[in-house]
């Protein structure tokens, strides 16, 4: 082999080296980035899911105008719920094991909410569905969600239990994320009512979509403010 | 206690583990390989998953796509991208399975987050451990356990009601979930290092089972290699030499190879060897009998045949064939054999032979010239004689001329008569007369033998031609005793007994010449039994014809054979002659003419002290159309 051959090849080999170092750290380099963009994606997602809707204080007391009959001496609950709210899915999922405990002690309602100008098939969805086949549970489809308003509720999920007297024992939603079942603070707090406890709070953040367009909301209201 | 280092491991470890580890690297390639399915196929079900269960996300009748859908995408699509592009650059490398492990485990977490944290969905984050212990590589359980106890412990601190379902989780709980992951991992890394363990023990059998197929492999090029240059060597003697070696179907008598070398010597390519019936339309009709029997002849042996082929020029060419009789692969009977040209040694012998017969001729001269000299000398005598007698009676004739004369004229005298009488007395007239005429006789007779003589010294000394003809045995016997008597007059009388023979198909100059050895023979023989007395000894010949088949038998009153050099007699230059004698030749030729040229057969009987006979039997093969007259 010649001299300048052998520097040839020496350059190949070392240059080889070179590239497969290069590559070796542009992949790990890939690797951490990924991980780091992904983590973020998932941070993201995550607090998505945590975070909750609007909520305002429910009626002290049970609103007289409501059409929802109630029984004297037998706690009353409510659960306004957009039809086609997929985080609603938990609530009810959630809803249907505490009327496995509790259905024969509770009156319970879960409010459909149709918007205007859509039929009454637009909102019975298989949400509808899984309410209706809850024991104990009266599925109603709530007309422009004026029953819902009645009690203040803004989003999907939103839960208000009232006791036989008609009192506000807990408003609130009952899941712990956006569509996510399981253990959760809203449940625990309805259930310690029902049982005769004093829970923590009685209140609990709701995950769901809003019932209400947000637009025709701020034209009513201003629509009202302005008639006022 | 010190540790002792470890022993240098032997070349067969380093193979096994090198075995080992590219078994492992291939296995773990197949898997990344899997892996690629399982990433594109989580995906694609992510975004199904998004896109049937929470497509939009809603506020009042205003309707948009949720968040989950975007993130099976998009997320989705970045947790399975990279994943899949390691296995591409670095198939089977750490990394890439590593990643993998991550990956899968992220996977879990979004697929409980799309499926709103269904307990069954959980399964997913089990059940992919079990799948990445397929790598054969603990290892890669590490990562994806820190990756689900990571993940327990960020969310549990950042979002802890998503999690445990409380907000205040005592700082263990990530613990927990985690410790059922672990509880996974322990029983996966034993099935993992128990498969690592076996797969090694395969490995060393595999190894053996390399080198010994690696052994098997050089000795089978080794044999194929030495194989290759004996064949080739073989192939090159074979076809360089002058000998074509052949082989041939006996029972189709077809010839299935012939050496290129058969073009050179006869001019036929060797593929029309191989036709049908080459050899037949090729061969001599003279020797055609020979070839169906070719078989035959090998069948106890090794056998050596001639014949003449016809050159594609025309010309015939004696061939030597040395045979054999084989079974092939297939156990069919096929004939091997080897053919040389022996046009030149035939020449050669026919000239030999006729030089041999000349120097019979030449060595029978004196004999010869003797034998011509003894009438020669009958025929001067009485020529001299007769000459002599007619000058006699020249004068005596003159004397009864002038008597007559004389007689006419009235002028005879008794003086004259007287004259006459006295002339007639000189010269004995009446012997004159009486043996004259004896005198011609013997001189016409002496002639004859002459004539006899010259005639059978002609027939003998004649070349033969090169084809056999028919020919009298008997009258070729006598030619043959006529020219040798000189040979045998002083020591033996010969004896004569022609029976009724046909005539046969031979080149009888060579017939003669081997009679004519023999009869020398047994007159050398007889002398050398005889010598110092005044006896004479016998030599019978007697012809007989057997079937289809001659007989000659030549008898002779000499010594016999001894026994210890009967089985060499017929050898050449063997005798036990002096010097000047004989050069040994005789019988050698004698056998040749008759065994190896006319297929016929010589044999002898002897009894020391008592003599010997010799049997020539030749087969008579007549063709009337060639008789000789």
């Amino acid at each position: 082999m010649s001299s300048s051959e052998a520097l040839r090849d020496s350059k190949n080999i070392s240059g080889g080296r070179m590239k497969e170092k290069v590559s070796s750290r542009m992949i790990v380099t890939a690797v951490t980035v990924w991980f780091l963009i992904v983590a973020a994606g998932l941070f993201a997602f995550t607090r998505y899911k945590s975070t909750p809707g609007d909520l305002v204080p429910a009626p002290g007391a049970w609103p007289p105008e409501s059409e929802l009959a109630r029984t004297a001496g037998i706690p009353t609950l409510v659960m306004s719920s957009h039809p086609r709210c997929p985080c609603t899915r938990a609530s009810i999922a959630e809803l249907n094991e505490l009327m496995s405990q509790f259905h024969d002690r509770l009156t319970a309602y879960v409010l459909f909410v149709k918007p205007a100008g859509v039929s009454h098939e637009w909102t019975k969805t298989d949400l509808w569905q899984s309410a209706s086949r809850i024991a104990g549970v009266h599925v109603v489809i709530d007309e422009n969600g004026i029953e819902a308003a009645r009690f203040d509720a803004l989003t999907s999920g939103q839960v208000v239990l009232y006791d036989g007297a008609g009192r506000l024992q807990f408003s609130g939603g009952i899941t712990g994320a956006r569509g996510h079942i399981g253990d959760n603070l809203g449940l625990r707090r309805v259930i310690s009512l029902l049982s005769g406890e004093d829970p923590d709070r009685t209140d609990s953040p709701v995950f769901g979509c809003p019932l209400h367009d947000p637009e025709e909301m701020l034209k009513e209201h201003h629509d009202a403010t302005t008639k006022f | 206690m010190r540790q002792q280092s470890s022993e240098p491991k032997s070349d067969f470890d380093v193979r096994v583990e090198r075995l080992f580890q590219q078994n492992m690297n291939a296995h773990r390639v197949r898997a990344d390989r899997v892996f690629v399915y399982v990433m594109a196929g989580q995906w694609i079900f992510g975004i199904i998953l998004a896109l049937v269960l929470s497509p939009s996300t809603w506020a009042g009748k205003v309707q948009t796509t949720h968040v989950h859908v975007y993130t099976a995408v998009f997320l989705g699509g970045l947790i399975s991208a990279l994943p899949i592009a390691l296995t591409f650059l670095r198939p089977g490398a750490p990394v890439t399975r590593h990643t993998i492990a991550v990956a899968q485990m992220l996977w879990s977490a979004l697929l409980i987050h799309l499926t709103g944290g269904r307990i069954e969905t959980h399964f997913h984050v089990f059940g992919s451990l079990a799948f990445l212990a397929f790598y054969y590589d603990w290892m890669v359980l590490i990562p994806a356990t820190v990756t689900v106890a990571a993940d327990h412990f960020f969310r549990g601190l950042l979002w802890p009601e998503s999690v445990y379902g409380i907000t205040n989780p005592e700082w263990w709980r990530f613990l927990e979930h985690a410790f059922w992951v672990v509880f996974e991992d322990i029983v996966l890394i034993m099935y993992v290092l128990r498969g690592l363990e076996q797969s090694r023990a395969i490995s060393r059998p595999q190894v053996e089972l390399e080198i010994l197929n690696t052994s098997i492999e050089h000795q089978v090029q080794e044999r194929t290699r030495e194989l290759a240059a004996s064949r080739e060597q073989y192939r090159s003697l074979l076809e360089t030499t002058l000998a074509v070696p052949w082989e041939l179907d006996p029972d189709l008598v077809r010839f299935t190879y012939v050496g290129p070398q058969a073009e050179g010597s006869f001019g036929y390519p060797a593929n029309d060897w191989l036709g049908d019936g080459f050899l037949v339309d090729h061969v001599h009709s003279d020797d055609r009998s020979l070839i169906p029997n070719l078989g035959k002849m090998a069948q106890n042996g090794k056998a050596e045949v001639e014949f003449r082929l016809r050159a594609q020029e025309g010309h015939w060419i004696w061939v030597r064939n040395i045979i054999n009789l084989v079974n092939d692969a297939n156990g069919k009977p096929v004939l091997r054999g080897i053919m040389l040209d022996i046009t030149e040694r035939r020449t050669l012998e026919t000239e030999l032979a006729q030089a041999q017969k000349l120097e019979s001729v030449g060595r029978l001269a004196s004999g010869v010239a003797h034998e011509i000299n003894t009438p020669i000398q009958f025929v001067g005598d009485s020529v001299h004689f007769v000459r002599d007698t007619v000058k006699d009676l020249s004068g005596l004739l003159g004397k009864y001329q002038t008597l007559n004369e004389s007689f006419s004229s009235g002028k005879v005298s008794a003086q004259m008569m007287a004259e006459i009488a006295e002339e007639e007395q000189d010269m004995d007239l009446p012997f004159l007369l009486e043996e004259t005429p004896k005198a011609l006789d013997r001189a016409l007779e002496g002639l004859d033998r002459v004539a006899v003589i010259v005639r059978s010294m002609k027939e003998f000394a004649h070349p033969d031609q090169k084809e056999k003809t028919a020919a009298n045995l008997n009258q070729a016997i006598a030619s043959t005793l006529t020219i040798a008597s000189n040979e045998y007059k002083y020591v033996a009388e010969v004896e004569t007994d022609f029976g009724e023979l046909p005539l046969v198909r031979c080149h009888v100059g060579e017939i003669n010449q081997a009679v004519l050895n023999i009869v020398v023979n047994a007159a050398h023989a007889i002398a050398d039994s005889i010598k110092g007395s005044d006896a004479k000894g016998r030599i019978r010949l007697k012809t007989r014809h057997d079937g289809n088949q001659v007989v000659i038998a030549i008898a002779d009153t000499g010594g016999g054979i001894p026994d210890d050099i009967r089985d060499k007699i017929f050898d050449p230059f063997f005798t036990t002659k002096e010097v000047g004698r004989g050069t040994g030749q005789g019988l050698a030729i004698a056998r040749s003419v008759v065994v190896d040229k006319h297929g016929g057969t010589l044999e002898f009987h002897t009894e020391v002290g008592q003599g010997t006979t010799f049997f020539i039997r030749l087969p008579i093969d007549f063709k009337p159309s060639e008789a000789v007259a």
